[in-house]
């Protein structure tokens, strides 16, 4: 008797599976007394796969496509469960979410291309003044090492990063024009992005310089290099491995928070998807939006946490 | 007590580096308390005493890695501790070497070397590869031009740290303890290199406790205790008949 439970049984798993998405989705939901009969019919559905189901995954034999195979199976289950159970009106769901048509007419696809290159534009010019800016400040506190201006520095770093940009962004954007100063809201966008994005990025910097031991700074220095040089030179190269992880985890939340910008009218994504929702008293755009971020989003995380993996141990 | 008779050095001309009358404070502390010292052309001094006795940040003040807080010091006859010198240019020409090698760990031994040449010297970089290679040769590491610190022992590290100073052709090198970090197997690999250093005319400076070698090499031994000196003489007759009570005890703990 011993084992008869723990052994996997993956042929009669699947065979489970196809019983029990088949009596979900194929039976109408009963209703009056005999909905007892049908709430223990689902729950014994579960039940009997969970007993087939968990045998397999604690099995340390069992490869590992088969195992996530069988919890993409248990998804596909609870799904349906879901599906059967909710009393959703599941056709109109669809033709507001998930509505193909809207989006095939013309120029829809084209719009929501161009908000992510817009949006695209915004990430890289903001990343690029950010990084500049935070390895100015950070170098220049680290060198300079001045009361007054570190007063300064941590100032701008404190109060950036106190602020939610969206707030920032809203303030910039309907102060700005009165001081006389005109910007584009893509322009304002990207200031307002650099800027709060510079203020973490200092303190990313900072911690990476500081991370290098003083001493490599004296031995630079006793061969006679000035302290740029010994920065440039011998400093930053150690601290830019360092710094790496935190970084790019900094790059993917500057690409979710171009988002924030479609509060400026900047047309990108999410701008571009509201647009078209209102026009066509429609969802899907905002769905396809989604689809877009992850697009972008999905493979640089899945970089990152390459790079996380490689971090050198110090 | 300043004479110093049985030395090789050349001491008609100026002295190759002079203290006068260095003070440190750290906040509050007073590290260093009125050093004078003067170290010949082709001289080699010895600075011994126990942790904490001022002889380190001395020998740091002697490059401005430290700056002192009070006093002068001269190379060649030219005063540096001034507003106006160029302490770059001074560093350049006086090598240090540090006890715990602080080579940089993202170069070769051969970009270590010649990182100075490069951006200091302002050499060609073909010509400064070549420049550090020799220096590389010099201390025994042909063979190790390529390798990163990390690949390499701790003799070998320190080595290249003596040939990182050697390649700036400097007028004086700065040892500080540099053998106390390596395993006793290396040191002498280490002490080899600087005593074919000394023997070529190298004007060294060494923080050192390496009796034996000592007692070889260096022309002359201050003894600091406390932030001041306490004794210097020749090597030979401080560690024979010191005559100061607590050189004797000092010396006597070593042994």
């Amino acid at each position: 008797m011993t084992g008869t439970l723990t052994q996997p049984r993956p042929i009669l798993l699947a065979l489970m599976f196809f019983a029990g998405l088949g009596y979900l989705l194929a039976t109408p939901v009963t209703t009056g007394v005999a909905i007892w009969m049908d709430v223990a019919a689902t729950v014994g559905v579960f039940v009997l796969f969970l007993l087939l189901f968990v045998p397999l995954q604690i099995d340390r034999r069992a490869p590992d496509w088969l195992k996530n195979l069988s919890a993409l199976a248990l998804f596909v289950l609870l799904a349906a469960a879901f599906f059967r159970w909710a009393n959703a009106d599941w056709g109109r769901l669809g033709h507001l979410f998930f509505n193909f048509e809207v989006m095939s007419r013309p120029g829809v696809m084209m719009r929501m291309l161009s908000g992510l290159w817009i949006a695209l534009q915004v990430f890289l010019f903001s990343l690029v003044l950010a990084t500049l800016l935070g390895i100015f400040m950070a170098v220049v506190r680290s060198i300079v090492n001045d009361a007054f201006l570190n007063f300064f520095i941590d100032a701008y770093v404190d109060v950036f990063r106190a602020v939610p940009p969206i707030v920032l962004l809203l303030v910039t954007y309907s102060a700005l024009p009165y001081s006389g100063i005109v910007l584009s809201p893509f322009a304002t966008g990207v200031v307002v992005l650099a800027l709060v994005e510079g203020a973490y990025l200092t303190e990313v910097f900072r911690a990476g310089i500081e991370a290098i031991n003083r001493n490599q700074v004296l031995s630079a220095r006793s061969i006679g290099l000035s302290a740029w040089q010994a920065m440039r030179l011998v400093v930053l190269p150690q601290s830019a491995r360092i710094v790496l992880p935190d970084y790019s985890n900094r790059l993917i939340g500057l690409m979710k928070r171009t988002a924030e910008c479609s509060v400026i009218a900047i047309a990108e994504i999410l701008k571009v998807a509201q647009d078209l929702q209102s026009q066509f008293v429609n969802a899907t755009p905002l769905i396809v939006g989604a689809l877009l971020y992850m697009a972008v989003l999905f493979p640089m995380t899945r970089i990152v946490s390459r790079i996380e993996r490689s971090r050198p141990r110090n | 007590m300043n004479a110093a008779p049985e030395t090789r050095s050349d001491t008609t001309r100026a002295p190759m580096i002079e203290a006068r009358g260095i003070h440190k404070y750290f906040s509050g502390t007073h590290v260093l308390r009125g050093i004078n010292a003067r170290v010949a052309h082709g001289e080699v001094v010895a600075l011994m005493g126990r942790s904490g006795s001022g002889k380190s940040t001395f020998l740091r003040c002697l490059n401005r890695i430290e700056e002192p807080s009070e006093g002068d010091v001269l190379i060649d006859g030219t005063i540096i501790t001034d507003l106006r010198t160029d302490v770059n240019s001074v560093r350049a020409d006086i090598g240090m070497v540090f006890q715990d090698y602080n080579l940089f760990p993202h170069m070769t031994a051969l970009e270590n070397v010649a990182l100075g040449l490069i951006h200091v010297r302002k050499r060609p970089r073909s010509e400064a590869q070549d420049l550090a290679a020799s220096a590389l040769t010099q201390v025994g590491l042909a063979d190790h031009l390529t390798k990163y610190p990390n690949q390499l022992s701790g003799g070998q590290q320190q080595r290249v740290a003596i040939a990182r100073s050697l390649a700036m052709r400097p007028k004086a090198i700065l040892f500080d303890e540099p053998t106390s970090a390596l395993d006793p197997e290396m040191v002498h690999e280490v002490l080899d290199v600087m005593r074919t250093l000394a023997s070529e005319g190298m004007t060294m400076v060494v923080v050192s406790h390496e009796i034996g070698f000592l007692r070889k090499v260096a022309d002359q031994l201050i003894m600091f205790d406390d932030g001041v000196v306490i004794e210097r003489g020749p090597t030979a007759r401080v560690l024979d008949a010191p005559e100061h009570a607590r050189t004797r005890e000092f010396l006597g703990a070593l042994k």
